[in-house]
C-alpha cells in the first residue's frame, strides 16, 4: 500500500515536545500513584513514540538512535518517569527485533506494542522438550503495567546443561505483578518486579545471551538494517541517555521561570538575579549541560555511524561509550543539584517540579549500568590494558 | 499492522477519513463545518492525534506544523492531505 516517508527526526522531536503539556499535567499523579497516567501512554502512542524501533515492515520507523536521544530529552524536559517509561520501552523492542522473524511476526502484531524487560539474570530456566520453564522475579521492570510483553533474562541450567544465561520473551499474562515500586525518584515508571512460576517457554523465543552480546542475532529480515546491527549495550547507552539530559533541562527551565521576583531569604538580595552568585551557579551549570549534551551526542553518533558503516567495535570504542553515559548522568546530577540548591526552601513543595527533578537525577544516576563510577572504572581499565570485569560491554 | 491501510488511495477516501479523524478528535459541533483548528480550540494533543490518525487510518504522513502554522480548516487539511499523498483533487 502507499506509505509516504516515516516521519523525520524533527517531526519526532516536535511532537515529543507538543507532548509536554500532558506530560507535566500528569507527573504528579503519576507519583502519587507509582505509575504512568493512561492518557499518558495514549498521548505517547499518538506521537508515534512506541514505533521508533519497530522494523518498517510492522509499520515502524526504525529511528536511529541519535533521535532516541533527542526525543528522549524532549520527552525528559516534561516529566522524567514518562520519559523514562519511555526509552525503556524503545529497548526491549529493539532486542525483539534480534529474535527469529517468526517471533517478531508475533509480538509486532499488536499495534504500539510495548516490551519491558531487563538485562539482570535474576531467574532460572530449566531445559524441558520444546523450550524452557522458567521460575524467579525480576525487579526494576519500568513499564510492566502497561506492557504486552517482557523480556527476560535467567540462567538456564540442567542436568546435563553448563549454567547459561538466556534471553527470551515472555507475555505478560503469563507473569504476575508484584508493586514493590515505592521509591525515592523515578516513581512513576511504575519499575515493580514481576514473577514467574513454571512458566514455559517455546525455543523459538528463547536466544543464548553470549551470543547477543557477541552480535550473532537470529533475524534474517533485520539483518541488512543499520540499526539492528549495533551491539546491545551501546544500544541500550544510547536509549537512555535522552531522559537524563532532559531532567538536566528541565532543571534549568523550572529555575529561570521561577528566578524573576524571587529574593534570597534573610539576606540583602531584594532580586535574586542580581547576586552574583546566581550569576556563577546558572553558567555553571549551563555549561556543565553543554559538557552533558556533548558525551550523550558523541555516544549516539558513534552507535549510528558504526551501524551505518557495519564496522567492527573495539573493547575501547564499548567502555568509551559506557564512559559517555555515566558522564552524560554525572553532569546532569551536578546541573540538577546546583539549580535546586539555588531554588529556595519553598521548592521542597510537591507541586515544585524541581523536588522531583532533583529525586529523579539521584534516582537514576544509581542505576546499575548508569553510574558515573562503574562507567569510569570500566573505561578506565581498558585505557590501562586490563580486560573488562563485566560480561555487560 | 499495515494491513488495515487502504490498498486504493482516492481524494474521495481521503475527504471521507480525514473528516472523520477531524469530526473525533475535535468532537466538531454540526454548525462549525468550516472552523480552523485554533478557532475550535485545538490544543498541541490534538495537533498530534491528527497527525497519528491520518497516518495511521490513511499511512499519509504530514506533520504537526502543517496543522500549527496553517491552522488549516477540514478542506484545506484534506487538501494537505492529498497533497502528502501526491493525489490530486480532480482525480
Amino acid at each position: 500500500m502507499l506509505r509516504t516517508e516515516v516521519p523525520t527526526r524533527e517531526e519526532l522531536v516536535r511532537r515529543a515536545s507538543e507532548l509536554g503539556p500532558t506530560l507535566q499535567k500528569n507527573a504528579k499523579w503519576a507519583e502519587e500513584n507509582r505509575r504512568i497516567h493512561d492518557e499518558s501512554i495514549e498521548a505517547l502512542a499518538d506521537a508515534g513514540i512506541f514505533k521508533m524501533r519497530v522494523p518498517a515492515r510492522y509499520g515502524g520507523y526504525e529511528c536511529d538512535t541519535r533521535t532516541l536521544v533527542e526525543v528522549g530529552a524532549e520527552l525528559g524536559q516534561a516529566d522524567g518517569s514518562t520519559s523514562w517509561t519511555a526509552s525503556v520501552y524503545w529497548i526491549p523492542s529493539w532486542m525483539t527485533c534480534l529474535f527469529p522473524d517468526a517471533v517478531q511476526d508475533e509480538v509486532f502484531s499488536t499495534p504500539n506494542v510495548r516490551v519491558c524487560g531487563t538485562l539482570s539474570p535474576t531467574a532460572m530456566a530449566t531445559p524441558v522438550a520444546g523450550g524452557a520453564v522458567l521460575n524467579g522475579q525480576w525487579g526494576f521492570v519500568s513499564g510492566a503495567w502497561h506492557s504486552q510483553w517482557q523480556e527476560i533474562v535467567a540462567i538456564q541450567a540442567g542436568p546435563d546443561h553448563e549454567p547459561m544465561p538466556i534471553m527470551a520473551l515472555v507475555p505478560m499474562s503469563d507473569l504476575q505483578i508484584f508493586d514493590d515500586w515505592d521509591t525515592s525518584g523515578l516513581r512513576g515508571t511504575g519499575s515493580v518486579s514481576t514473577i514467574a512460576q513454571n512458566v514455559f517457554v517455546p525455543a523459538e523465543r528463547i536466544l543464548p545471551l553470549p551470543a547477543i552480546l557477541q552480535e550473532q542475532y537470529a533475524s534474517q529480515l533485520n539483518a541488512g538494517t543499520p540499526i539492528y546491527r549495533a551491539p546491545l549495550l551501546p544500544v541500550a547507552s544510547a536509549s537512555s541517555v535522552g531522559t537524563v539530559l532532559g531532567l538536566a533541562k528541565a532543571a534549568k527551565t523550572a529555575f529561570l521561570q521561577r528566578l524573576p521576583g524571587r529574593k534570597i531569604t534573610y539576606t540583602a538580595y531584594d532580586s535574586q538575579s542580581e547576586a552574583p552568585l546566581t550569576h556563577l551557579q546558572v553558567a555553571e551549570a549551563s555549561l556543565k549541560i553543554d559538557q552533558a549534551q556533548f558525551h550523550a551526542e558523541r555516544l549516539a553518533d558513534t552507535v549510528d555511524s558504526k551501524s551505518e558503516q557495519g564496522t567492527q567495535w573495539s573493547l575501547e570504542e564499548r567502555a568509551r561509550v559506557r564512559a559517555d553515559m555515566g558522564a552524560v548522568c554525572k553532569l546532569a546530577k551536578e546541573a540538577v543539584d546546583i539549580f535546586a540548591t539555588a531554588s529556595g526552601g519553598s521548592s521542597i513543595y510537591s507541586d515544585v517540579a524541581i523536588q522531583r527533578i532533583s529525586r529523579d537525577v539521584q534516582a537514576v544516576n544509581l542505576h546499575a549500568l548508569m553510574h558515573p563510577n562503574t562507567n569510569n572504572e570500566l573505561y578506565g581499565r581498558i585505557l590501562c590494558g586490563l580486560p573488562p570485569n563485566t560480561l555487560y560491554i | 499492522m499495515n494491513d488495515n491501510l487502504p490498498s486504493e488511495l482516492s481524494f474521495s477516501l481521503i475527504e471521507e477519513k480525514v473528516g472523520e479523524i477531524w469530526r473525533r478528535v475535535l468532537d466538531v459541533p454540526e454548525d462549525l463545518a468550516d472552523a480552523t483548528f485554533f478557532d475550535l480550540e485545538g490544543e498541541s494533543i490534538s495537533a498530534v492525534r491528527l497527525v497519528s490518525r491520518i497516518e495511521e487510518e490513511l499511512g499519509i504522513a504530514i506533520e504537526v506544523g502543517d496543522i500549527f502554522e496553517e491552522d488549516p480548516n477540514l478542506e484545506s487539511l484534506i487538501l494537505r492531505v492529498a497533497a502528502a499523498a501526491k493525489i490530486s483533487s480532480a482525480a
